[in-house]
C-alpha cells in the first residue's frame, strides 16, 4: 500500500490511506495532544494546515465546526485561520505531502505518552 | 497507610491550577440537569446518531461545546457497549425501549461526568436493570462513605453486589479521577486500580451492569460525594 507522507512542522511521518492524522501522528511516536483519543470532542489535537492544502480537505462536520470556533473564540486573536482537528482528517493519497503544525490548546500537558 | 501508598495518594489526587470545589459542584449539577433533559427528545423510531448530535447541541447551548470524552446516548442492545466502543449504527429507539447516557463535558476549564438509564414506554425488565444501576451506586457509594476500603475493594465489592442482584458489572467502566481539564494529565486510570481510599470530589463512580440474557444494560454515573450531596 503507497504511503502518504506527513510534514508535521520538522518531522516527516508515514501514514496509509484510511489513517487519520492524529493515528498516524501517534503511531510515528510524535508529539500532538488528545484527551478523546480521537472522538473530536476534545479539541486537543487542532493543527494550522498550510494553505496549500487547506482547501483541499473534505470540509469539517458540524460538530467539528463548532469545535473549531469554540476554541478560536476563547484565544485573543479571533481571526479565522487553517485550523482543523487532526482526528477528524482522514487521509488519501491526494493528500501526500500534507504540511501542518500542532497547534495544542490545553491548559497544562498530558505528561504521558497517549497509545493510538 | 504506607508512606508509599501516602505518596501515591497525593500524586493521583493531585488537582490543576484552575481546581475549584464550588465550580466542580456548580459544573456537576449543570451535567445532572443536562442528563435528565435528554430523553425529553428522545422518542420512539428516532436514530441513535440523531439523539447523540441533538445531545451535543444542549450541550453547546450551556456552553459545553468541548467534553473530555464522547457523548454517548445509546439505545437498545448499543447499552451494552463498553465505554469508547461504537454503536451498532442506525439504532432505532423502539415503544419499549433503553436509553443510556453517558457524557463528559468540559464547562470553561472544569470537567463533569455522568450518567444514567431511562426507559421509553412499558419494559419492566429494562427498568429493573435501570433501577438497579442506581441502587447499586448508592449501594457501592455507601461502603466508600461508612469504610476506609481502598478504590480497588469497592469494585470487588461492587462486582458481588451486581452479581446477587442478578446482573454482571462491566469493569471497563470502573470509576476515574475528574478535575480541572485535562484530569488526564494527572492520573487517567480506573479507580479500581488504586489502593487507598479515594477522597470525595475528585473522583467519579461508575456502575455499568449487563442482563444476564444480553439484551441490554444499565449505567449510573456521578461524583463520589456523601449522602448530603444526594437529598
Amino acid at each position: 500500500m503507497p504511503e502518504i507522507l506527513l510534514l508535521a512542522g520538522g518531522a516527516t511521518v508515514a501514514a496509509e490511506p484510511g489513517d487519520s492524522v492524529l493515528s498516524a501522528m501517534l503511531r510515528a511516536g510524535e508529539k500532538i495532544q488528545t484527551v478523546c483519543k480521537g472522538k473530536g470532542i476534545c479539541g486537543a489535537c487542532r493543527i494550522l494546515v498550510d494553505d496549500e492544502f487547506f482547501n483541499r480537505l473534505n470540509p469539517p462536520s458540524t460538530s467539528e465546526t463548532r469545535m473549531l470556533k469554540f476554541l478560536r473564540s476563547r484565544e485573543a486573536n479571533q481571526e479565522a485561520v487553517n485550523h482543523r482537528l487532526a482526528c477528524q482528517i482522514i487521509l488519501e493519497d491526494s493528500l501526500s505531502g500534507l504540511r501542518f503544525t500542532p497547534d495544542p490548546v490545553l491548559p497544562r500537558p498530558l505528561n504521558k505518552e497517549i497509545k493510538p | 497507610m504506607s508512606a508509599v501508598l501516602d505518596e501515591k495518594k497525593t500524586e493521583y489526587e493531585a488537582v490543576g491550577p484552575a481546581f475549584a470545589k464550588e465550580t466542580m459542584l456548580k459544573v456537576r449539577a449543570q451535567v445532572r440537569a443536562i442528563i435528565n433533559e435528554i430523553p425529553s427528545f428522545c422518542t420512539p423510531g428516532m436514530v441513535e446518531e440523531d439523539a447523540v448530535e441533538k445531545a451535543k447541541e444542549l450541550l453547546a447551548s450551556h456552553g459545553m461545546v468541548r467534553g473530555w470524552h464522547d457523548v454517548y446516548v445509546r439505545f437498545g442492545t448499543n447499552t451494552l457497549k463498553t465505554f469508547g466502543e461504537a454503536s451498532d449504527p442506525g439504532m432505532v429507539l423502539k415503544e419499549n425501549d433503553i436509553i443510556l447516557i453517558d457524557i463528559g463535558p468540559v464547562w470553561e476549564e472544569w470537567e463533569g461526568d455522568g450518567g444514567d438509564t431511562f426507559i421509553v414506554g412499558t419494559a419492566p425488565e429494562m427498568q429493573k436493570c435501570a433501577d438497579a444501576a442506581r441502587a447499586l451506586f448508592h449501594t457501592v457509594r455507601k461502603k466508600w462513605e461508612s469504610t476506609g476500603i481502598s478504590g480497588k475493594e469497592l469494585y470487588e465489592f461492587a462486582v458481588e453486589e451486581a452479581k446477587s442482584l442478578g446482573y454482571e458489572l462491566n469493569m471497563d467502566l470502573s470509576g476515574h479521577r475528574i478535575s480541572d481539564f485535562p484530569h488526564a494529565a494527572i492520573y487517567d486510570g480506573p479507580m479500581a486500580d488504586v489502593d487507598f481510599k479515594p477522597a470525595p470530589l475528585l473522583w467519579v463512580l461508575e456502575i455499568h451492569i449487563r442482563h444476564p440474557d444480553g439484551g441490554f444494560g444499565a449505567f449510573y454515573e456521578d461524583m463520589l460525594l456523601d449522602d448530603s450531596y444526594f437529598t
